[in-house]
Parts: structure tokens; sequence; C-alpha cells
């Protein structure tokens, strides 16, 4: 089936991000801190499975909802904008501050957005273009600024035991102000798509109602993160953004000679790699900071744009195009243009 | 290449990754994080891409499945 594609000057309207802002927490976790604290690879074997080097991890008592608010602060400066004239806030994340309520609702709070609607959605590695969609539709039926936010705690879910997982994950947050544009400016497009076939290709098998905590299913150590195809995944992974990729641009009638830019999910080197050799992108065309940052969940797309925006990586009248797969499984793609304003926010 | 020629250079890069089994027929050992690596050397030798539903155990399981997956992907 055809990628559903959003494009918002078809609808005589235009969608553009005001602001781009990302934050992690100070702690820096290296490969060797993870070794030492008993994971079973060493750091080399890190490096030469993912090729992440570090990441951050939230102290212990920071939540999800701690991390997003600094983001969306940051945005919110960056945008010019008081937290009074946003009109909702989306929370893509996986790793909530609780089952209930939302980490969306407590982050609001925070933030003084007053009565403005504040919810969590759930894509996985794809959250922060599910929430972009999701803010782009809302400011296409009317609302005046949205916040599109992905932040994940990714370290309180993690096993230090597990070969597969215990160097991939770090913490952090990233959010967008979204706001109407006149048409063609901004985001140009976007499209998403789930596969639920995947949906236990990466998950956390306890907790949820479907095997409620208990001493058992905590000493079987299943409310850890799992993933027990990850070959499967990561070529999923890259099959995923690259056909997602594919049917955007096919649906504007571009192809990837015509982006400056590629900001993709960041799962690990070698998933990049294989997306850059697969899609045929020259040197330097894919944007990577996984070494240094790992795998943030939904978080990572917004980190890595707005470490593109900050470093000149993408500059004003670039081509962006923003591209993650993930659990479920998920994926999407955007398109961006970047507008002199986003980038002056976002230096 | 012929199916000889295929099963010894598959031998060859399946060796640094695990102790290849005299018999053709049994199960290769492969480590879950080591598929990959493979996959990807096939596809850097015989420049062919394998597809994530191609990686089960009737195409990677067994030295012959690999050599019929790889025979027949070389073939297209």
């Amino acid at each position: 089936m055809p990628l559903r594609v959003l494009v918002p000057s078809t609808l005589g309207r235009g969608v553009r991000l005001t602001s781009v802002a990302a934050y992690l927490p100070p702690l820096v976790v290296t490969n060797e801190d993870l070794a030492a604290l008993g994971a079973p690879l060493t750091p080399d074997e890190m490096v030469r499975l993912c090729g992440i080097r570090e990441r951050r991890w939230a102290a212990p008592g920071v939540a999800t909802s701690d991390l997003a608010v600094r983001a969306c602060s940051a945005a919110l400066t960056g945008a010019g904008l008081a937290p009074g004239e946003i009109d909702r806030l989306i929370l893509a994340t996986v790793s909530p501050d609780h089952l209930s309520p939302s980490a969306a609702c407590v982050a609001q709070a925070a933030l003084g957005l007053g009565d403005a609607p504040a919810y969590d959605l759930t894509a996985s590695c794809s959250g922060f273009l599910y929430a972009l969609d999701a803010a782009a539709r809302a400011v296409l039926t009317g609302d005046r600024h949205v916040l599109a936010c992905a932040a994940d705690v990714r370290s309180s879910f993690l096993d230090l035991g597990d070969r597969a997982t215990c160097a991939l994950f770090g913490d952090g947050a990233g959010a967008a102000v979204v706001s109407p544009a006149a048409p063609g400016v901004g985001l140009l497009a976007i499209g998403l798509l789930a596969d639920g076939s995947g949906a236990r290709s990466v998950y956390v098998p306890a907790g949820g109602s479907r095997e409620p905590a208990t001493a058992a299913t905590v000493a079987a150590r299943r409310h850890f993160i799992r993933m027990e195809e990850g070959p499967q995944v990561y070529l999923t992974a890259v099959e995923g953004m690259l056909s997602t990729a594919e049917g955007l641009l096919t649906a504007l009638g571009l192809t990837f000679d015509d982006i400056d830019l590629v900001v993709p999910h960041q799962p690990n080197r070698r998933i990049l790699d294989r997306l850059a050799r697969l899609a045929k992108l020259p040197e330097g065309k894919l944007f990577v900071n996984v070494e240094k940052i790992g795998n943030v969940s939904g978080a990572t797309c917004a980190i890595a744009l707005d470490e593109a925006l900050r470093t000149g990586r993408a500059k004003a009248g670039m081509r962006v195009l923003l591209l993650a797969a993930g659990a479920g499984y998920t994926a999407g793609a955007a398109l961006l243009a970047v507008d002199e304003a986003l980038a002056r926010a976002s230096s | 290449m012929s199916a000889g020629e295929l099963e010894a250079t598959l031998r060859e890069i399946l060796a640094a990754h695990l102790e290849v089994p005299a018999g053709a027929e049994a199960p290769l050992d492969l480590p879950s994080l080591s598929l990959v690596v493979v996959a990807e050397e096939l596809e850097a030798r015989f420049g062919f891409v394998v597809a994530a539903r191609e990686l089960v155990a009737a195409n990677f399981g067994s030295l012959a499945a690999l050599v019929g997956y790889c025979g027949r992907k070389t073939a297209r």
C-alpha cells in the first residue's frame, strides 16, 4: 500500500517548525562504565556491534516528564512564545513517568500550559515523527501553536545483563514548536506507517495489562526491554526507513538527490551505514550522532535535528528529510524546508 | 561459481564467527549478534541485499541452507 502522506499545501495551508530544541541529562555513561557495571560485552565489542561509545542517562529519580519539560522550555524560548500561547502538548514516549496518568499531563503542569490539552502517544523510535504528524494536523485544524515533544528514560528499563540491548539506549528529549505558515513553507510533507506484526520485536514484556508486574515477573527480569529477534529488527529498521523515505519522496515527485540532508533516527551505527549504502547517499548527506548519544528511542530524531540545526549542518534553504523506524513496527518520514527563522531560533 | 566453490567461500566467511561443522546439514550455531555481520559480508561478497524476512533458519540454519540461499540470490 502506498504511504499515506500529509502535504499541508494541498489543503491551502502550511505548517512550520518555529523552533527545535533538545535536552540531554548531564550524566555521561561510557562503554567502559557499562562494562564496569557488569555488562556482558567489552567496550570494543560495543563499538564493533553498535558504534556507540557513550550515551546520557538520567539521574535516579529523574523521569521522562522532567526531560520533556527541559526540552519544551528551550523550544518555547527559541520560538519566543509564552506558555499560554501553546494550544496543545503531544508527548511521544515509551517510558512514561507512570502507566497513568500521562507524562504529558505532568509536563503540562510543570510548563504552565494552563488548560491546554496534553497527551502521550506511543510509537517507540518513530515517536517524534508521530508527534509531529499529530501536531501538524492540530495546527491545520485551528491550533495556534503546538508542542511536539519526544522524551524517554530508557535507562530505567535497561537490563545491563542483556547482550542485545545493554549498550544501545540512552536518555533525552527533543521538542519542536509547530505553528501555522503559508502554504509550501516549513513542513512540506509527512507520512507514517505501522506494521503490527512486529509488535514483539522490541518490547517490555511485563508491567502492562497482559502481564501485570508481580514478584515473579520482576525476578524473571521481564520489566526490562527485550529484543528477541535483533537481526530481523536491524534489517527491518533499515527497510522501514528506506520504504517510508521512498514513499514520501515518490509522492512528492522527488528523489534523494533533491534532499540536502537526511536526519534519521539513530538506532546504531551499523544500521545508519546500511541505510546510507542502500539509499546510495553520498558522504556527508546522512547526519549521524549516535556515537555520543546512543539510541534515545522516539527522541533520537528530534535530538539529531536540534544538533544539525545548532551546528549548521542544517541551514536555511535546505531540504531536510527526517526518517525513523522502530518497534511496533512503526516508521515515518517528514520533509522539512528549513527557513531563516527556524535556523535562527535553533542556533 | 560452482556449489563446491560457494560452500568453500561460505565456510571461509563463517569461520570468523563460529566453528563451522564438518557436515553441511548440521545446524549452524551462529550467535544472534553475528548474524547481521555475516549477512552483510554475504552482501559485500555476492552483491545482493538480504531482506529481514530472509533471516530465517531455512536460509541461515545450516551450511547447506546457506549454500542454497546464496545460490538462489545470485541466480536472480
